[in-house]
C-alpha cells in the first residue's frame, strides 16, 4: 500500500513533468524537490532533478558560438532555449543550488546573440539571429486543450498562420511541439561522432542524463501501471525525445530498450484501437498550432470511419512513430474518438 | 429468406453493389457510406490485407504494395501488348506466371488478376451481407463489351475464389441500358458514353424486341477520371515549385495529401464554379518549417486543364458511328455511366456531338450495378421482370482462318447460345492431303488480329485437284459456353474435333486452392478479430483491477489471510497483463474467468468498505 507521502510525491513527479514540458523549468525544479523531500525513498524525483541540471551543465560546456549553431540545426530548439531562460531564473532565484549558481550568465538568451557573433563570425551571427527568434514564453498554452509539447515551448506570437487565399508560403520560423515529433537524428545538435558515442570520454554529466532517462522510464512505467495513460505517454515522448536529441551515450540504449512500455503507453494514451480518430481542430486551427507535416498527413487520413488500426497501417510511417504521433495528437486534443 | 443475387459492378477504378428490392434496384453504401468502393487492394506493412477506400487511402505512400485497375490485367496472356502497357504504367510488380498469365507482387505473395479481384468482389459481397443480414452466394457480374471469353472466364474465376458463384457476366452498357428500362419502353439505337475512374469506353446498343445487342464498341484503357486529377495534380505542384522551388512529388505523404484532394476539388467543380484547396502543412522545409498549400480552383481552370482528355473521348465516338454507319441522329438515347461523366464540359461536349440531352435520370456511377441486379432477380425470379428477355450470347464471333489468313465466321457475336453453325470448305492445292483448322474469336476480318482458340489437323484426305475435296466444319456452343470445332471429311466420314473451353490462364486446381485460402483468410480473420476483442475485454478488466487494488489492499492488509488474498490476485492480474501483452487466445481464456472473480471480489471489498461506517 502507498503511504500518503508517496501518493503524493508521484503527482508532484506529475505535475513536475506537466510544468517540465511546458518550458517552466522552475516550476518543475521546485516541485519535484518537494517530491524528493516527501518520499526520499523514491529515485524518480532525484533523478528528474539531477537530469535537469545535467542538461543545464551540459550545454554550459560547450562553446557559446557552438551551442548557437546547434540550436539552429536543434530539432528541439525550443528545449534549449527554455533551459537558457530557467538558468537565468533559477541563477537568481535559487542560488542555494550550486549547481545552477555556476551557470555562466553568458548563456542567456539575451547575450547568446552578441556572444555567438563575436565568437563564430558570420555564420555564427545567422546562428544568433535564429537564437532571437526561439520562443521565449508559453503564455499561451492554455488555449491549446491541455497539449503538452513533449519539449520546449508554445509559439510565442505572432503564430504561424495561413497565408491569405490564393497564395501559399512557409509557415513561420517557430518551433513547434510537434514539429520535434519526428525522429531526427541527422539534425542532432552534436557532433556526429558524439551521438555515435565514438568520442573518446563521456561528455560531462553523462550519468545524470542517463539517470534522467532512466527516471522517465521508471515513471512512464508507474503512469501505465497506475492507469495515467497520458502521464505515461508524456513520460515515453520526453524520454525518447531525450534519445533522439543525442549526446550522451547510453542514453540512446535505455530508450531503445524500452521501446515496447512506450508503444504501450501510447496505445494506452490513443485508448481503443476500434474507435475511429477524427479531427477536431479546423485546418486553419491546426495551422496555428504548427503541427508538422508528418502530423497533417496523419491528420488527413482520418475521417471518423478508419480505426486507430486502420490508421497505423496506412500511416506511411513505422507503427511505432505512427502511435507516437497519434497519442501526441490526442494529448493535444487535436483529435477526437468516434465509438466503434 | 429468399435467395438474393446481387448485381456487381466490378470497375476498373470503383466498384459497386446492388440488389433488387421490390420492383426497383437498390445500390448499397459501404460501411463509409460510399455508394462506389474503390477496386484497389494492399498489402499493409504487417502484412494486413486493406480493400477499398482504405488502400486508396495509402495508394502513394506504399504505393509498391498497392494493386489497383487489375481489370486491364485480368485474363490476359503475359504477352498481351495491354500488360505490357500496365506493366510500364504501374508502380507494383507484374511478372509472368506459370501458364504464361500474369502475377501480380504484394509483398512476398504473388497474385493472379483473378485473385485480386476476388478480394474487391469479396468486400462487395461482404457489403451486401452486411445490409441484407443474410448470406449472398450468387452474382450477376458486368464486363466491358470488348471482353473476350478469356477476360470473361477470369472475372468468374474471381467470383468463384470469393465464393460467389456469378450466375451470369453482362456487358456493362447493356447493364446501363437495362437500369434505364430500355427494352421495355425504349427501343432502337442507344449510345452508351461510359467515362469512368480509369477506362473509357463508348458501346452502341441495338435493342429490339427485348435483346440487347452490342453493334460496336470502342474505347480507351488508359483514359479516364485518375488523368483528369492528374492534370489538377500537376498544375498544383507546378505552380508550387514556381512558388517555393520544392517539389511536392519528391515527398509521398505530400503527394498522397494533393492526390486526394485534387480528386475532391475535380467532383466538387461538377456542382460548385470554384473550390479551394488547403492543405496546411503540405511538405516539410527541414528547417522546423512547413509549408502550406492554398489554391483556389475554378472550374474553368478545370476545363482548360483537360480540354483535351475531353476532347479525346468525342474523337473516340465520333470514329466509333463513323465505323458502325450510324449517325446521332438515328440513336434513340444516349446514356451516361461512370462519375466523371458528373462534369459539366464533359456533358456539354457529349450533348453537342449526340445532338440531344443524355439521359441523366440514374447515378451514372450506380447505373451499371443496379443493371447487374435487375438482371440477376430476373435470373431467378422471371416475375420479377416479366418484359425482359434474357438471352445468353456469344459476345464474339467464332470461325477459322482460310486461305490468305483471313478469318472466316461461322457463329457471329451476339449469337444467342446454345447454338450450332456448319460450313462447308475445300482444298486449296491439289493433292492436299490434309487441311489445318485454326479456330479464332473476334471482329477482324484478319485471321491474326483475333484471339486464337486453338487448332487441329484432319489428315488423310484423298489426292484431288484443289477445290474437289470438301471438308464439313461445324461450331457448336453448349449452353455452358464450351466450344466444340468439328471436321469432317465429307468423301470418307473421317473426323477431327477439339473442345475449346474458355480459361482464365489458372487452371481448375490453382483456382480450388485460391478459393480455399481465401475462405481460410476469412476464417483465421474472423478469429483474429474475436481474440482482439476478447484481449480488449481482459485488458479493460485488468484495468478496473488495478484501479480497485490500492482500496482493496488497504482494506485486506488488516486482515488474518489478507496477504495471502492479494498474493493471489496479483498473480491472477500479472497472469492477464502477461495475456493481454502476448495476445495469446489459449491464455486469453485461460485468465478470463479467475480475473472476473477477482474483479467481483474487488468489487466487494470495495463496496463493503464504503458501507462500513467509519
Amino acid at each position: 500500500m502507498l503511504h500518503d507521502g508517496s501518493r503524493k510525491a508521484r503527482e508532484l513527479i506529475q505535475r513536475g513533468l506537466e510544468h517540465y514540458a511546458r518550458g517552466r523549468l522552475r516550476e518543475a525544479v521546485l516541485v519535484w524537490q518537494e517530491a524528493a523531500a516527501l518520499a526520499p525513498e523514491d529515485p524518480r524525483a532525484r533523478s528528474l532533478l539531477a537530469f535537469v541540471r545535467a542538461r543545464v551543465r551540459e550545454r554550459d560546456t560547450r562553446p557559446a558560438a557552438h551551442a548557437a549553431r546547434d540550436t539552429l540545426e536543434s530539432p528541439i530548439p525550443g528545449f534549449l532555449a527554455s533551459l537558457t531562460l530557467v538558468e537565468a531564473d533559477e541563477r537568481a532565484s535559487d542560488p542555494a543550488d550550486g549547481e545552477w549558481g555556476r551557470v555562466d550568465t553568458r548563456r542567456v538568451l539575451a547575450g547568446t546573440s552578441e556572444l555567438a557573433a563575436h565568437e563564430g563570425g558570420q555564420d555564427a551571427r545567422d546562428a544568433a539571429d535564429t537564437w532571437k527568434e526561439l520562443p521565449i514564453q508559453n503564455d499561451d498554452m492554455g488555449t491549446l486543450k491541455g497539449f503538452a509539447p513533449p519539449f520546449g515551448t508554445p509559439p510565442a506570437t505572432p503564430t504561424p498562420s495561413l497565408p491569405p487565399s490564393g497564395t501559399s508560403g512557409p509557415a513561420p520560423s517557430q518551433p513547434h511541439p510537434l514539429a520535434t515529433l519526428a525522429p531526427s537524428r541527422s539534425a542532432s545538435p552534436y557532433p556526429p561522432a558524439m551521438v555515435r558515442g565514438e568520442q573518446s570520454s563521456p561528455p560531462p554529466h553523462a550519468t545524470k542524463l542517463r539517470a534522467g532517462a532512466r527516471g522517465l522510464v521508471d515513471e512512464c512505467r508507474a503512469a501505465l501501471e497506475e492507469g495515467r495513460a497520458e502521464s505515461a505517454a508524456l513520460a515515453a515522448e520526453l524520454a525518447l525525445q531525450l534519445g533522439e536529441h543525442g549526446g550522451s551515450p547510453g542514453v540512446d540504449g535505455i530508450v531503445d530498450s524500452t521501446r515496447s512500455l512506450f508503444e504501450r503507453a501510447f496505445c494506452a494514451c490513443i485508448g481503443d484501437m476500434k474507435c475511429a480518430p477524427i479531427g477536431a481542430m479546423p485546418s486553419e486551427e491546426l495551422a496555428t498550432r504548427g503541427f508538422d507535416h508528418r502530423a497533417a498527413f496523419l491528420m488527413s487520413r482520418m475521417d471518423g470511419m478508419l480505426s486507430v488500426g486502420d490508421l497505423l497501417d496506412i500511416a506511411g510511417m513505422p507503427r511505432f512513430d505512427a502511435l507516437r504521433l497519434m497519442a501526441a495528437l490526442r494529448r493535444a486534443q487535436a483529435v477526437d474518438m468516434v465509438p466503434p | 429468406m429468399a435467395e438474393k443475387v446481387i448485381g456487381i459492378d466490378l470497375g476498373t477504378t470503383n466498384s459497386c453493389v446492388a440488389v433488387l428490392e421490390g420492383i426497383s434496384a437498390t445500390v448499397i453504401a459501404n460501411r463509409g457510406g460510399y455508394k462506389t468502393t474503390p477496386s484497389v487492394v494492399a498489402m499493409s506493412e504487417t502484412g494486413k490485407r486493406l480493400i477499398g477506400h482504405i488502400a486508396k487511402r495509402q495508394a502513394v505512400t506504399n504505393a509498391e504494395n498497392t494493386a489497383y485497375a487489375v481489370k486491364r490485367l485480368i485474363g490476359r496472356p503475359w504477352t498481351s501488348p495491354a500488360v505490357q502497357a500496365v506493366k510500364a504504367a504501374v508502380p507494383y510488380g507484374i511478372c509472368e506466371g506459370p501458364h504464361q498469365d500474369v502475377r501480380i507482387k504484394l509483398r512476398d505473395q504473388l497474385l493472379s488478376p483473378s485473385e485480386v479481384s476476388a478480394y474487391v468482389l469479396q468486400e462487395m459481397r461482404a457489403i451486401a451481407e452486411e445490409f441484407l443480414g443474410q448470406s449472398i452466394t450468387k452474382s450477376v457480374v458486368t464486363v466491358p463489351a470488348y471482353f473476350n471469353d478469356g477476360q470473361r472466364q477470369a472475372t468468374k474465376d474471381a467470383g468463384r475464389i470469393a465464393g460467389l458463384d456469378v450466375i451470369r457476366i453482362i456487358n456493362e452498357p447493356t447493364a446501363a441500358a437495362l437500369a434505364y428500362g430500355f427494352g421495355r419502353d425504349v427501343e432502337g439505337k442507344v449510345a452508351v458514353f461510359d467515362l469512368g475512374g480509369g477506362t473509357f469506353d463508348v458501346s452502341l446498343l441495338e435493342i429490339s424486341n427485348g435483346v440487347f445487342e452490342v453493334v460496336a464498341t470502342a474505347g480507351d484503357t488508359f483514359l479516364g477520371g485518375e488523368d483528369y486529377d492528374k492534370r489538377l495534380v500537376d498544375w498544383l505542384v507546378q505552380g508550387f515549385a514556381k512558388e517555393h522551388r520544392v517539389d511536392l512529388r519528391s515527398d509521398t505523404m505530400a503527394l498522397q495529401r494533393l492526390k486526394d484532394a485534387a480528386e475532391k476539388a475535380k467532383c466538387d467543380l461538377s456542382s460548385v464554379r470554384e473550390t479551394e484547396i488547403n492543405l496546411p502543412f503540405i511538405i516539410s522545409t527541414g528547417k522546423n518549417q512547413a509549408y502550406h498549400l492554398h489554391r483556389v480552383v475554378t472550374r474553368g481552370k478545370l476545363e482548360e486543364l483537360t480540354l483535351d482528355l475531353t476532347e479525346r473521348t468525342i474523337q473516340i465516338c465520333r470514329q466509333t458511328m463513323e465505323d458502325a454507319g450510324i449517325k446521332p441522329r438515328d440513336l434513340a438515347e444516349v446514356v451516361l455511366v461512370g462519375g466523371m461523366t458528373r462534369m459539366p464540359k464533359v456533358q456539354e461536349l457529349v450533348a453537342e456531338f449526340f445532338g440531344r440531352e443524355p439521359c441523366k435520370g440514374v447515378h451514372p456511377d450506380e447505373v451499371v450495378a443496379m443493371g447487374a441486379a435487375i438482371q440477376g432477380a430476373a435470373l431467378i425470379d422471371a416475375a420479377a421482370a416479366p418484359d425482359m428477355l434474357l438471352l445468353d450470347v456469344t459476345p464474339h464471333s467464332l470461325g477459322i482462318m482460310v486461305a490468305g489468313g483471313y478469318f472466316h465466321r461461322l457463329i457471329d457475336r451476339n449469337t444467342t447460345v446454345p447454338t450450332s453453325k456448319s460450313h462447308v470448305f475445300t482444298t486449296v492445292r491439289d493433292d492436299q492431303t490434309s487441311v489445318k483448322i485454326v479456330v479464332f474469336q473476334g471482329e477482324s476480318d484478319r485471321a491474326e488480329e483475333n484471339e486464337l482458340l486453338g487448332e487441329f489437323v484432319l489428315s488423310g484426305l484423298r489426292k484431288a485437284p484443289k477445290g474437289e475435296v470438301e471438308v464439313d466444319v461445324t461450331f457448336e456452343i453448349s449452353a455452358d459456353g464450351i466450344v466444340g470445332v468439328s471436321a469432317q471429311d465429307k468423301e470418307t466420314g473421317t473426323e477431327q474435333h477439339i473442345t475449346v473451353t474458355a480459361t482464365s490462364g489458372l487452371t481448375e486446381a490453382e483456382i480450388e486452392r485460391m478459393a480455399n485460402q481465401n475462405q481460410e483468410f476469412l476464417v483465421s480473420s474472423r478469429a483474429e478479430e474475436e481474440v482482439e476483442k476478447e484481449r480488449q475485454r481482459i485488458e479493460k478488466l485488468v484495468h478496473e483491477a488495478e484501479g480497485l487494488l490500492p482500496k482493496v489492499e488497504e482494506v485486506l492488509s488488516g486482515t488474518p489471510f489478507g496477504q495471502d488474498s492479494l498474493d493471489n490476485v496479483r498473480l491472477i492480474l500479472d497472469d492477464a497483463r502477461a495475456a493481454v501483452e502476448r495476445r495469446d487466445a489459449a491464455a486469453l481464456e485461460q485468465v478470463a474467468e479467475p480475473l472476473v472473480r477477482t474483479l467481483n471480489m474487488f468489487r466487494g471489498v470495495v463496496d463493503s468498505a464504503r458501507l462500513r461506517p467509519p
